[in-house]
């Protein structure tokens, strides 16, 4: 089986086009969530969910990912936590305020999944904002923050590593592949999170 | 009677249904799942909220016929597919208008059908309108409570096709008040769940 990561399907689907096209191309194999066996992680490199994802059901497989991620594989989460599933996770703080102003987002740190995309790409849609966006999760500790929200800059965005590779880019609002107002960057930001979800074991087999 | 809802486990759905503004109008909360295992007739309701996975609640459609042939009451929210478990339905689903309230004299047309209902003691014209998602063809008898500007029914009440109560919506409140955004979502709540629980508590049940 050629690298892959899974998308963990947690609705009645179908993927949004920017991911179809990455599953038509064997680098994301599709899987729902009701039918996720530990064997799908230990075959895969990365894993990625969406604001559709049960997370009482992850609750209960805190030991499966914690292997996982130990073991180097990469997780990428969309959404709001509300049940950490992850030592040291925090649930999801919400904007206090959700004015016009206050969901403006800002690049903190360069990152290669928004090389040469700017913040302002991911502002609004149609000229509504908050897709992006209404609040953050709490980074875990030694994160890199990479993109921030509202006038404090709060952590929309962030990415953490484990020793051996493994890790978690952490993106807290509606799907990422699905926020810009262009939706060609949103099939650059779809291949791009797929490309950092390969990496950790892909990293770790050749070294 | 009281009322028994359904927790898929999704950041919304937790937050919603969990959360202090809610929780109390939820005699029981359980996984899709359980309902196989569950006297379905202790309650009044059944409550399956706001883009539940229809994958999820298929295979126990046939006990949720004869729940609601004995005089249940299900309610289906929005974007669950309810199509899909629930009898005699006809769904048809629209392209969603997110920036409407940008447009000169912003409208999205939702309109309250049934005015004299006593859901609209608790709900106005403030409290319907965010997004649309799509909209049912009812059958003869059915009592529509809220339409889009076509006069498509987006609320209603089929009493006609089991001998129990089928209130049916295409709104989505759970997920964007779950989701901490849509304060017209979260007023919709506020009148919705304590009309249902007041219904409920009155022994709705009929059959």
């Amino acid at each position: 089986m050629r690298p892959h990561a899974l998308l963990i399907e947690s609705d009645d689907g179908p993927p949004p086009a920017p991911i179809l096209r990455l599953i038509e191309a064997g680098r994301l194999r599709l899987v729902r969530q009701v039918d996720l066996q530990a064997s799908d992680l230990d075959a895969a490199n990365g894993l990625i969910v969406t604001v559709y994802f049960d997370q009482i059901d992850f609750a209960a497989r805190q030991g499966t990912i914690a292997s996982f991620i130990a073991k180097g594989g990469r997780m990428v989460f969309n959404g709001h936590v509300v049940r950490p599933f992850i030592d040291g996770m925090l649930p999801f703080v919400p904007l206090a305020s959700q004015r016009r102003s206050d969901l403006t987002v800002e690049r903190l740190s360069p990152h290669p999944v928004f090389a040469g995309i700017s913040a302002e790409a991911h502002q609004t849609q149609k000229g509504v904002a908050g897709f992006y966006g209404r609040g953050h999760n709490p980074p875990l500790p030694g994160a890199t923050l990479l993109t921030g929200i509202g006038p404090d800059r709060l952590p929309v965005d962030w990415e953490w590593f484990a020793t051996g590779g493994g890790g978690l880019f952490v993106h807290g609002g509606n799907d990422i592949w699905g926020t810009a107002s262009n939706a060609d960057v949103d099939v650059v930001i779809a291949e791009r999170i797929v490309d950092w979800a390969l990496a950790g074991r892909s990293a770790r087999a050749a070294a | 009677m009281s009322i028994l809802a359904v927790n898929a486990g999704t950041a919304y759905q937790i937050e919603s249904l969990e959360g202090p503004r809610y929780h109390h109008f939820f005699n029981r909360i359980v996984r899709p799942e359980a309902l196989g295992d569950i006297d379905l007739d202790e309650y009044g309701a059944l409550l399956v909220p706001c883009r539940t996975a229809a994958h999820r609640i298929m295979p126990l459609a046939d006990r949720l016929l004869a729940y609601l042939d004995r005089g249940g009451t299900v309610v289906a929210m929005g974007e669950c597919h309810s199509e899909r478990w629930l009898p005699g339905i006809s769904f048809a689903p629209v392209e969603t208008n997110f920036w409407w309230w940008l447009e000169p004299g912003g409208d999205l047309g939702v309109r309250i059908a049934s005015p004299e209902h006593p859901l609209f003691k608790r709900l106005g014209p403030r409290d319907i309108a965010w997004h649309l998602h799509g909209y049912f063809d009812t059958p003869a008898g059915a009592e529509v409570l809220l339409t889009d500007r076509e006069g498509h029914a987006m609320l209603y009440i089929d009493e006609v096709t089991t001998r129990g109560r089928m209130i049916l919506t295409s709104l989505d409140p759970f997920f964007h008040h779950g989701h901490h955004f849509m304060p017209a979502t979260t007023r919709f709540l506020d009148g919705l769940l304590p009309w249902l629980a007041e219904d409920v508590a009155n022994g709705r049940r009929t059959a």
